[in-house]
C-alpha cells in the first residue's frame, strides 16, 4: 500500500533514510521494522514492572550476597518474595504469584554473575 | 588418539538456509512457570555465537517472568558493534528427551532470532551430516 504522511520532521525523516542506507533497508524494510519495534515496545506494562524489579535488586544486592549466596533469589511485584535452595521451589512461588505477575527477577546468588560481562558472536547481526 | 565411535540418539533434518541447508536442533522450550511455549521447533545452529538460545523480542516476552537482574545481561561483540541481550531462565527439552535449566536470550534492541549457540551445543555430543542433512544428537559407544 502507498501512505502519505505529513507534517513529518524533515530532520528526523533525513536521519531515518540515511540509517535506512546504512542498514541496506529501503525506506519501507526500515519503517516496518521501526513499527514492529514500536508495538512491541510497551512501557506501562512491560517495563515498568521491570524498572521496579530491577530498582529493588540493585537496592538489595549487596545485602542478597551476603545472606543469599547459593540462593535463587526471587524478586517480583517491587518486593523479595524470598529466597530458594532450589529452582523447584522457587518456580513454584513464582507459579502461586499468579498470572498477572509478567515479570519477575529470578537469579542464583553468586553464580549467574559468571554469565555477565563480554561474549563474542561472530559476524552477528541482528536483522528486521 | 584420533577416533571414537559414536552413536545417534536423536536426528533433525538441516533447516532451510538462503543457498544452503543450516545445521538445526529441534527443541521444546518452557518458561519457569511450566507454561510450554514453543514445541518441537527447529533451532538454527550458530557455533560463532557463544551465547545459549536466542529468542526473537515476541517469543522473549513469555520468559520475562524469570529474567536476570538487568547488571547481568550479556553484551556480545559483533561484526557490526556491541549487542547488548537480555537473559531469563527456561526449561529446554531436546529430542532425544533429556531435559535442564538454561537461558534464553533476546537483543534489547531489535528483533533477534531463532538461534542455539555454543553454551548450549558444548553440553551435548553432536553430529553434523552434511551430506544426509541432520543434526544428530549422539553418545560415544563404549
Amino acid at each position: 500500500m502507498t501512505l502519505v504522511i505529513k507534517k513529518i520532521n524533515e530532520e528526523k525523516l533525513r536521519l531515518f533514510k540515511a540509517e535506512a542506507v546504512k542498514r541496506g533497508l529501503l525506506l519501507h524494510q526500515a519503517l516496518e521494522e521501526a513499527i514492529t519495534l514500536w508495538l512491541n515496545f510497551n512501557p506501562t506494562i512491560i517495563e515498568s514492572d521491570v524498572d521496579v524489579n530491577n530498582k529493588v535488586y540493585e537496592k538489595m544486592r549487596q545485602e542478597l550476597q551476603k545472606k543469599y549466596y547459593g540462593y535463587f533469589v526471587l524478586i517480583a511485584e517491587g518486593r523479595l518474595i524470598g529466597a530458594f535452595k532450589d529452582v523447584k521451589e522457587a518456580a513454584e512461588a513464582l507459579r502461586k504469584l499468579g498470572p498477572h505477575v509478567k515479570h519477575a527477577i529470578l537469579t542464583k546468588i553468586g553464580f549467574d554473575e559468571k554469565y555477565s560481562g563480554e561474549y563474542e558472536w561472530w559476524g552477528g547481526s541482528i536483522e528486521p | 588418539m584420533v577416533g571414537g565411535i559414536y552413536r545417534t540418539v536423536s536426528c533433525t533434518k538441516y533447516a532451510e538456509g538462503k543457498k544452503y541447508p543450516a545445521p538445526a536442533l529441534e527443541i521444546t522450550l518452557h518458561n519457569m512457570v511450566g507454561e510450554k511455549v514453543l514445541e518441537k521447533i527447529k533451532f538454527p545452529i550458530d557455533t560463532g555465537y557463544e551465547g545459549s538460545i536466542m529468542l526473537t523480542s515476541d517469543l522473549y516476552q513469555h520468559f520475562l517472568i524469570a529474567e536476570l537482574p538487568r547488571i547481568l545481561w550479556k553484551n556480545y561483540k559483533t561484526l557490526t558493534g556491541m549487542v547488548t541481550m537480555r537473559i531469563a531462565r527456561a526449561i529446554v527439552k531436546l529430542s532425544n528427551g533429556i531435559e535442564f535449566e538454561t537461558f534464553v536470550e533476546t537483543p534489547l534492541f531489535g528483533t533477534g532470532k531463532l538461534l542455539i549457540g555454543r553454551e548450549l551445543l558444548n553440553k551435548l555430543t553432536i553430529i553434523l551430516d552434511g551430506n544426509k542433512e541432520n543434526t544428530c544428537i549422539a553418545e560415544e559407544v563404549a
